[in-house]
């Protein structure tokens, strides 16, 4: 009984940490332009198909693919950013919310035109299997997963501190007219933030791929989470982020385990509703 | 240095300045100044490439700037610190001024001009690591002209720094823009201060409802019946 519930806290931090990793694309890019992106989650679901189709067509491990669909989905964002979200950059938020769910049933509507419904899953990787780390057993994918989700989630923070274009997008998120004033190209900025946005969700979906069934719909449950993580963790912050997706992911699991699994959204979503009467701003948020 | 001819600039084809005219030359105090609401703030927004003159023209250095990106202006040596500051709140005071200096990548240059900000404004080493949001006002406003300094400017347009601070760090500030005239920077200020101003500055225009109602220089200004009514309250 104890080892299944340690168990249950390992599998909900682990998932927790791909949450944070899904919530920071979607903090950052709020963060910097105010727009709420709701095809994040199918950015995910491509990234998982990219990953499945190297598999598949080259024999490529997701482990190695990774930095490829990184770099594709990096683009993708940035590509995105110019041909949808520039025009609609100072448009009504009812606008922006059309254009962002807009790309979301584009993104499905190929997905399904493509690959059909069916539920896909790369059979064999590197990582298949388990192992046992203190009495705790856990797949060897999930736990790679974990780890290069905090990789990526600690590459962002560092970049977004330490580096001068890091320094420049934070200055855009807190004042984009104040940041053209000091010569930063705001516009540029934002299609930075698009790329980075996306190619962390793009690393989400990569690593996801080697244990987690891909189709079409794959990305809403995983956006789901990463919306409430980002409202739980303050709109705009990294750090906030890294740690509601923690607790978003074991409230999950824990719910699931204590009371029903087909429950455990609905106490994702009270512990969302809990905070946003409580403290509106999210744990780390501004204001 | 600049010479703005006949601008229109407005909010959402809501017309607010109406054909202003008026120049800058080198190494001179300039100020513009008037009531609330009438338009000041919206002429240095259009000369930092923030908005665009719908007709008209600014030249700057001999360069037609009219409908140059803000941050292109920057480069070429003109730098805007906007009405409310307008820090990054959550940066700490060196890396709000160190933004200043975005557009260079030279370590020494970037060297030289913190130490020449910390020259006029000393405290602001000691706050260096502390989020510009926590600092005083008058703080505040240190480092929003130092962050316009850094860039290393030959034209400073100042927007009400006298604004929200106390009022013995009102001449400090004062003392401060003279200072940075006489290291070779041409200033443009906008202000509600008046007398204080006027003091400082060889010229100045009047700015009402959108047009250039007054020019003259300082002493001309501080003795016309205009000023002394509405804005002195002789
Ligand atoms: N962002 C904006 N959107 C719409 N209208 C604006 C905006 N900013 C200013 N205005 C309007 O433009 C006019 C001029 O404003 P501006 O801020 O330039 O005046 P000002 O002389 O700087 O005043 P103050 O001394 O209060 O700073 C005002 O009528 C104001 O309501
Ligand atoms: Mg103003």
């Amino acid at each position: 009984m104890e080892g299944v519930f340690t168990q249950t806290l390992v599998s909900g931090i682990l998932i927790g940490f791909i949450y944070a990793l899904i919530a920071v694309g979607l903090t950052m890019i709020f963060g910097m332009m105010d727009i709420v992106n709701f095809a994040h989650g199918e950015y995910l679901m491509v990234a998982m198909y990219f990953a499945y189709w190297f598999f598949v067509l080259f024999g490529m491990d997701p482990l190695f693919s990774l930095p490829l669909v990184t770099v594709l989905l990096f683009l993708l964002g940035v590509i995105t950013y110019y041909i949808f979200i520039r025009p609609i950059i100072s448009a009504p938020m009812l606008s922006q919310i059309f254009v962002t769910f807009g790309i979301l049933i584009l993104l499905r509507g190929v997905a399904q035109y493509l690959w059909n419904a069916d539920y896909r899953m790369i059979p064999q990787t590197l990582t298949s299997g388990n192992v046992s780390i203190f009495g705790v057993y856990t797949g060897v994918s999930q736990l790679i997963a974990a780890a290069g989700a905090v990789i990526c989630n600690g590459l962002i923070f560092w970049f977004l501190k330490s580096t001068k274009l890091g320094m420049a997008l934070e200055a855009v998120s807190e004042d984009k007219e104040a940041a053209r004033l000091m010569g930063i190209n705001s516009d540029r900025m934002f299609a930075l933030a698009w790329g980075i946005g996306i190619a962390t969700v793009g690393v989400a979906g990569g690593l996801l791929s080697s244990f987690y069934y891909v189709f079409p719909e794959v990305g809403s449950n995983f956006c789901l989470m990463a919306f409430v993580v980002v409202a739980l963790g303050g709109f705009g912050s990294v750090p906030g982020a890294f740690i509601a997706g923690i607790i978003v992911g074991l409230v999950e699991v824990l719910s699931g385990y204590l009371i029903a699994p087909s429950l455990k959204f609905m106490f994702v979503l009270f512990l969302y509703l809990g905070v946003v009467f409580i403290r509106p701003q999210g744990f780390m948020g501004r204001k | 240095m600049l010479s703005v001819e006949k601008i229109k600039l407005g909010y959402n084809n809501i017309p607010v300045i109406h054909d202003v005219s008026f120049r800058v030359e080198k190494g001179e105090i300039v100020s513009l100044i008037g009531g609330n609401g009438n338009g000041k703030s919206t002429i240095l927004k259009g000369l930092s490439g923030i908005m665009h003159p719908s007709s008209g023209s600014i030249v700057f250095n001999g360069q037609d700037i009219t409908t140059a990106e803000a941050h292109k202006v920057v480069a070429l040596g003109m730098s805007h610190v906007p009405e409310g500051r307008r820090l990054f709140p959550s940066l700490s005071v060196y890396k709000n001024l160190l933004l200043g200096a975005y557009l260079t990548d030279d370590k020494n240059v970037i060297h030289d001009r913190l130490e020449y900000v910390y020259s006029i404004f000393p405290i602001l080493k000691d706050r260096g690591q502390q989020k510009a949001s926590t600092l005083s006002g008058g703080e505040q406003q240190m480092v929003a002209i130092g962050r316009g300094l850094m860039s290393k400017p030959r034209f400073l347009m100042l927007d009400e720094p006298s604004w929200g601070i106390a009022p013995k760090l009102v001449e400090k500030i004062f003392e401060v823009i003279e200072e940075i005239r006489k290291d070779g920077v041409t200033i443009l200020l906008v202000e509600q201060d008046v007398q204080e101003a006027l003091d400082i500055s060889d010229r100045a225009y009047v700015i009402q409802t959108g047009r250039v109602a007054l020019e003259g220089t300082g002493k001309e200004l501080l003795s016309s019946e205009l000023i002394q009514k509405s804005f002195l309250g002789l």
